[in-house]
């Protein structure tokens, strides 16, 4: 392999990653009309627990590991399954594609509260989110 | 060879010659027979062949058709477009899984050879009735279950499967608890999802913490999801049709798909030729199909709120009758000249009648009584009436409660009339209550009830019945699994059968003139069902494609096809959305049913 080619490949890489990873107004745009056409809130609301937990509470927990999350929550989007806030898995969206969940993911993992805007090094936990934010059965576990 | 088949060998590939040796296309239409083998070279009868043309495709959208009893398949008609190894033909058989395919061809004729083996987990094939059946504790539960549930979509559907493995999938310290809460979270989320889907926009409430069970017996359902449905849904094994086979070399079955969005409730075969008529309950429109071409025409019923066009019948006057979901507009449309005429009809006092079905007879047609009178089931008003297409008038009689049913509600409401027919003099009509598993008559001289008749189960749930010519009714139990028949005449249960499949929800069963048995549609079992009265035994139509959902079955008086359809309510639920025709293959109406010679413009509107 060529080191410098390799090398600028990895410059061009990082400016790519880079440019996905800003929030563009657009790409938020196009996620709330997603979140609308796609019935998310049927199970999610912005800040407090319905059936799912709160966009907030998610965009919180996950703010340090934005990049590798949006695959993750795009994957939850179109599969299901979970876990992570309780006992009753996510339902599996399956009017959504590929492309149309990772703007839904990176949509949800900027819905940070203005007040809350963490340092990388601090990923909150469910723990410390305010109890009102998680949905009922874990707040009950609590 | 003969001159002449030289010849038309030579009309074939003369649109070839151009590219020369690589191409595989006949420029006629091309033949497909074959064979379906175990992996000892032995016949395997029975398998469903598919063809999965797509939307699109001159014709149906798919055709299927069975081996027979040497293994040897042949579908019906030539089939205009390339058929190579990439055809997209697939077996299908309970027990088994394909693993190889050969393809070849000479000149207009494809041969494709399946190789099937035997395998113990069903879950590729076996229908929802078969997850049901196997993990639910008894009758009464699975009853329960069907009543609450199928009215939208099948249980377990491939979504609530899933579902099953992502509850599996969180390794709950209490298993049984996070199975109480997923499904009541599911099943407070259904009622959202479905106000949202009917409304086409947003329900102002969230599915939140304090949100109760909209539903009815929402809690109860959730209890039995989470004490039936305790494993991943991922292994079925041991599951049977109940019943032998009907499907032989000669069946054959064409699906029409209708694109989406549509819920598509009810087809028959009307016209001359005859072209498809299906009612799309999500919408204000009957689609006509072109059995021959595929092409499909919406009508619109001129009408300013949407009919959701629900129950279809064959008029006596060759006309298409329709009856509506949500509104009180009944309608009437020539298959013709694509004229539609439409009533709104409201009662003698002033309230607005909810037809269900129109009273038809042992030919399932619409039969009026010796005043012209057209007599339907009123869903609305828990009664039956009538309304009289000249001047529109409309007179609804309620339907005396069964006291010792007055506490069983198990959907509708204890009084909802569902199905109708009409007996073979005029004089009666006679109806089910679904929600409390009663039936009854009605004089339409004397204006007098018959009973009411009580079955065994308050869960029953007695849908859409059918008469034979010597006035037997036959009533479809929806709840229970069973087919009740019923002597008109004497006032006497002639008997109460369990079906082959117990779970497959019948929702309908029609009388068939010609063979003189009994038809039975079933919205959870992916099959057809039929019972021979002389006897009293059954045989099993399987389905092309899981999730196949049947609300009734028409029978075609030319050839003895079978008309159905298929469409889940919800949209969020996947599964079938298209039209059927199924030739039993049986030869017992004198004509032959073919789509390839039966293409007519679609009427203007």
């Amino acid at each position: 392999m060529h080191p410098q080619r390799s090398s600028r490949q990895g410059w061009l890489m990082l400016g790519l990653l880079l440019l996905m990873a800003l929030p563009s107004a657009e790409a938020q745009e196009r996620g709330a009309t997603l979140v609308e056409q796609k019935v998310c809130f049927g199970c999610h609301q912005m800040t407090s627990a319905s059936i799912g937990p709160p966009w907030q509470a998610i965009a919180v927990r996950h703010a340090a590991r934005k990049e590798v999350m949006v695959d993750v929550l795009a994957s939850r989007i179109m599969r299901g399954g979970g876990g992570n806030w309780g006992l009753v898995p996510m339902v599996p969206n399956q009017r959504v594609n590929e492309a149309e969940a990772k703007v839904l993911a990176a949509w949800v993992l900027e819905q940070l509260p203005a007040n809350q805007l963490p340092a990388a090094n601090q990923l909150p936990a469910a723990s410390q989110l305010p109890t009102s934010q998680l949905p009922t059965n874990q707040r009950n576990a609590q | 060879m003969k001159f002449t088949q030289w010849a038309g060998l030579g009309v074939r590939t003369s649109l070839c010659l151009g590219i020369g040796a690589f191409c595989l296309a006949p420029a006629s239409a091309t033949s497909i027979t074959g064979y379906v083998l175990d992996q000892n070279g032995k016949p395997l009868p029975g398998i469903a062949v598919l063809y999965e043309r797509g939307q699109g495709a001159r014709g149906a959208s798919t055709v299927t058709v069975f081996s027979g009893s040497d293994g040897h398949f042949r579908f019906p008609d030539d089939y205009p477009e390339a058929i190579d190894a990439t055809a997209a033909l697939a077996t299908r058989g309970l027990g088994f899984k394909q693993v190889d395919s050969v393809f070849s061809a000479a000149g207009a004729a494809a041969t494709f050879t399946f190789v099937l083996q035997p395998t113990n987990n069903q879950a590729a094939v076996a229908p929802a009735s078969a997850w049901l059946k196997s993990r639910i504790a008894g009758r009464e539960q699975q009853a329960a279950l069907i009543m609450n549930c199928i009215d939208c979509h099948q249980v377990p559907s491939l979504e609530v499967r899933n579902y099953a493995g992502l509850i599996d999938d969180l390794h709950a310290a209490d298993p049984h608890a996070a199975r109480t809460q997923s499904w009541g979270a599911i099943v407070k989320y259904m009622d959202f999802i479905t106000t949202w889907d009917r409304r086409g926009a947003a329900p102002d409430q969230f599915v939140g913490e304090e949100t109760g069970y909209k539903v009815r017996n929402g809690e109860a359902v959730v209890n039995l999801l989470a004490n039936s449905f305790m494993d991943r849904l991922d292994n079925i094994e041991n599951y049977d049709w109940g019943a032998p086979l009907l499907a032989t070399a000669d069946t054959a079955i064409w699906e029409y798909a209708v694109p989406e969005p549509n819920t598509i409730r009810e087809a028959v075969l009307l016209g001359n030729p005859a072209r498809l008529w299906a009612a799309d309950v999500s919408a204000n429109r009957i689609v006509s199909i072109d059995i021959a071409t595929g092409e499909q025409k919406d009508y619109e019923a001129p009408t300013q709120t949407p009919l959701g066009p629900h129950s279809l019948h064959r008029g006596a006057d060759g006309m298409l009758w329709i009856t509506p979901f949500s509104s009180n507009v009944t309608a009437r449309l020539n298959p013709t000249t694509g004229q539609w005429n439409t009533w709104a009809l409201t009662t003698d006092q002033g309230r607005r009648v909810g037809i269900h079905d129109l009273s038809f007879g042992y030919e399932h047609e619409l039969l009026t009584d010796d005043h012209g009178r057209v007599w339907f089931s009123d869903i609305g008003n828990a009664g039956v009436g009538y309304f009289d297409p000249v001047d529109g008038s409309a007179k609804v009689w309620r339907a005396p409660l069964a006291e010792a049913r007055a506490n069983d509600v198990a959907l509708y409401g204890s009084a909802s009339i569902y199905g109708l027919v009409m007996t073979k003099d005029r004089k009666e009509v006679w109806y089910s209550q679904l929600g409390n598993g009663v039936f009854g008559g009605f004089n339409v001289e004397t204006q007098e009830f018959i009973g009411p008749f009580l079955l065994p189960s308050a869960n029953a749930g007695p849908r859409r019945l059918t008469i034979s010519d010597d006035d037997i009714m036959y009533l479809a139990l929806y709840g229970t699994g069973q087919l009740a028949e019923f002597d008109i005449k004497t006032r006497k249960m002639l008997g109460i059968y369990d079906l082959p499949d117990t779970a497959s929800a019948p929702y309908a069963a029609t009388w068939d003139p010609v063979r003189k048995v009994v038809w039975v549609a079933s919205a959870n079992g992916n099959v057809i069902q039929r019972f021979d009265p002389r006897s009293k035994t059954f045989g099993v139509l399987p389905l092309p494609h899981d999730g196949t959902f049947l609300r009734m079955i028409d029978i075609d008086p030319e050839t003895g096809v079978l008309v159905t359809s298929s469409a889940n309510i919800v949209k969020v639920v996947n599964g079938p959305r298209l039209a059927l025709i199924v030739d039993p293959g049986d030869g017992a109406y004198p004509k032959k049913f073919s789509p390839s010679n039966a293409s007519a413009p679609h009427p203007a509107q």
